[in-house]
């Protein structure tokens, strides 16, 4: 699939459901970063003063500067776009389709975020997975245990690599009881599609505010059935990721041949609540630079036919004997004769003669 | 099929042992040839031998769906994958060890030479102290009796190396046995499959 291709049915896709495009600068006031560093994933920002002398940056995210810039009641918005985030040491640019939905986040609105990720994927691919988890509901079961804040990060580390050794010996340290590991164990066995998943996940709830947080589930579990979703996507506690970022139901999209997660969203009240807007808002991104990188199509030839030309050669007969063959579909390059071999690699090479005739080409 | 990396030396050794009797043998692993891949006739899983610190490696990046490892490997590379299971194999301690005297002075810079600073780091980060981290690819031991160290952060089975040394260990960080670990996203694609060998694991220890 061409990345054109792709990228022109996803802003199908999100137009279908009312979003605008959202484009943007570049660049951005360092400030709304320095302001926000809990929001961000990695903590390095390529900065530069500007011709005014005020601190730029070139964005590390898109969701900052659409909630910043947000008016304040029910944005539906997608983008498309390139962040600079710091990974594994160095600068990176890295290219993103997502969409984001901010003001009275109700069942439908969240419904239709997570269904539009899950149509996402599967443009991409049928054998998607898209695994969803409830921050909040995480939060009142650490709660509920009663541990030290050093305990709980602990215990959401282990959760996040469903870590049965570790919360054994959590207990066998005297750091967590018998009954609180096996909630925890419980949690981490949790991997089945939504319904069957809160269902078990029920069993685990001992406060109203838990049961709170299932019913939400639940009711995000018929929105998404009536998307056309039914048991296509999976509830897995597993995924805990930054925490200061998302408050309530995250989601992950994985692919067939892709070890790390494509798409990654949630629900981030947080955020515009802290600038001071009160809305809700929840949003994905579509990670384009891992697609490009493990789904697109290995080519193993620079052109289909290296056509190459001696001295003699008719010139103007050369370049429409290959103008046929190019609108036959083929790709044609064309090269003066030398005795240094061609640093391409083409499917045929073939001497051109004058009065030789397309369809003589075997291709 | 279950693709399963192996640690080269005697922990994977043992730890195809308990694949084999959990009903995931694969005979042809056994003979002595230089072939990398091994797969059993019914094709229900393949193994294939890796640097014992690359295991994780593989199985992050997916190129094995599942793999063993030992715990200071996890401990000290935080690969993104799944515990799923304590094998009780090749039981023993990352320790703090150094001379059978010594001494830590608070009031100069603790030399430590190891092969896991990351482990070494963070252990005394948790501590609040400051150390120089040395770091070495092997023959830990010699580092304090030449003065190379301090102190040094490594694996201890049986204390019996560093007691011909005249070391001793001195503080014990983390109690380290192999792991059974899956990849994430292997995980959500070959669940049930990657549970099954878990659990038939399990159910010999």
């Amino acid at each position: 699939m061409g990345t054109l291709r792709l990228e022109e049915q996803l802003n199908c896709l999100y137009e279908g459901y009312g979003y605008r495009k959202y484009r943007m600068s570049k660049f951005e006031d360092y400030d709304l970063y320095a302001q926000n560093r809990d929001f961000l994933r990695s903590g390095q920002i390529i900065t530069f003063t500007d011709a005014d002398g005020s601190l730029k940056a070139l964005k590390p995210d898109i969701t900052l500067s659409i909630i910043k810039s947000s008016g304040g009641d029910g944005e539906k918005l997608y983008y498309n776009e390139t962040v600079y985030r710091e990974v594994e040491g160095a600068f990176k640019e890295i290219a993103q389709v997502g969409v984001e939905s901010v003001g009275q986040i109700d069942a439908y609105a969240e419904g239709e975020v997570i269904a539009l990720a899950a149509k996402s994927l599967s443009l991409l691919s049928e054998d998607y997975v898209l695994d969803l988890s409830d921050i909040s509901l995480i939060h009142c079961l650490l709660e509920g245990m009663e541990l030290s804040p050093l305990d709980r990060e602990k215990a959401l580390e282990l959760i996040g690599q469903k870590n049965a050794p570790g919360i054994q010996a959590m207990v066998d340290q005297g750091r967590l009881s018998s009954r609180d590991a096996r909630t925890l164990l419980e949690l981490i066995g949790i991997y089945a599609p939504l319904r069957e998943g809160i269902a078990q996940a029920g069993r685990l709830a001992r406060d109203e505010r838990s049961w709170e947080c299932l019913r939400q589930l639940s009711a995000a579990a018929d929105m998404l059935e009536a998307f056309g979703l039914k048991g296509r996507i999976c509830l897995d506690f597993s995924l805990v990721t930054s925490l200061d970022y998302y408050s309530g139901v995250i989601f992950q999209g994985f692919l067939p041949g892709v070890p790390f997660p494509v798409l990654s969203g949630g629900r981030y009240d947080n955020l515009p609540r802290k600038m001071g807007k009160q809305v809700g808002a929840i949003g994905f991104a579509l990670y384009k630079g891992l697609l490009d990188r493990y789904m697109k199509q290995e080519r193993r030839y620079d052109s289909d036919l290296l056509l190459t030309y001696g001295p003699d050669a008719d010139l103007s007969q050369l370049a429409s004997f290959a103008e046929q063959l190019r609108s036959g579909g083929y790709t044609v390059r064309c090269e003066r004769e030398s005795r240094q071999s061609s640093p391409v690699r083409c499917r045929r090479t073939i001497r051109y003669q004058d009065g030789i005739r397309p369809e003589e080409v075997e291709l | 099929m279950i693709r399963v990396a192996l640690p080269k030396g005697r922990l994977g050794e043992r730890a195809y042992e308990a694949l084999a009797a959990a009903g995931y043998a694969c005979p042809s692993i056994l003979e002595k040839n230089r072939k990398l891949i091994f797969e059993d006739p019914d094709q229900t899983v393949r193994y294939f031998w890796a640097k014992p610190s690359d295991v994780s490696i593989y199985v992050e990046r997916g190129a094995a769906d599942v793999g063993i490892v030992g715990r200071d490997i996890l401990l000290e590379y935080r690969p993104e994958v799944y515990e799923l299971l304590d094998l009780k194999l090749g039981r023993c301690r990352m320790c703090v060890a150094g001379p059978e005297d010594f001494y830590d002075d608070p009031d100069r810079l603790l030399r430590v030479a190891t092969k896991f600073p990351h482990i070494a780091a963070e252990y005394y980060e948790s501590r609040s102290r400051d150390i120089d981290i040395i770091r070495l690819n092997g023959s830990i031991e010699l580092a304090p009796i030449v003065g190379l160290s301090d102190v040094i952060v490594d694996l201890v089975e049986t204390g019996k190396t560093l007691a011909e040394n005249h070391l001793t260990p001195l503080e014990t960080i983390a109690e380290i046995s192999a792991r059974f670990i899956c990849g994430k996203v292997s995980y959500k694609f070959n669940h049930s499959e990657i549970l099954r060998m878990r659990d038939a694991l399990e159910k010999n220890l």
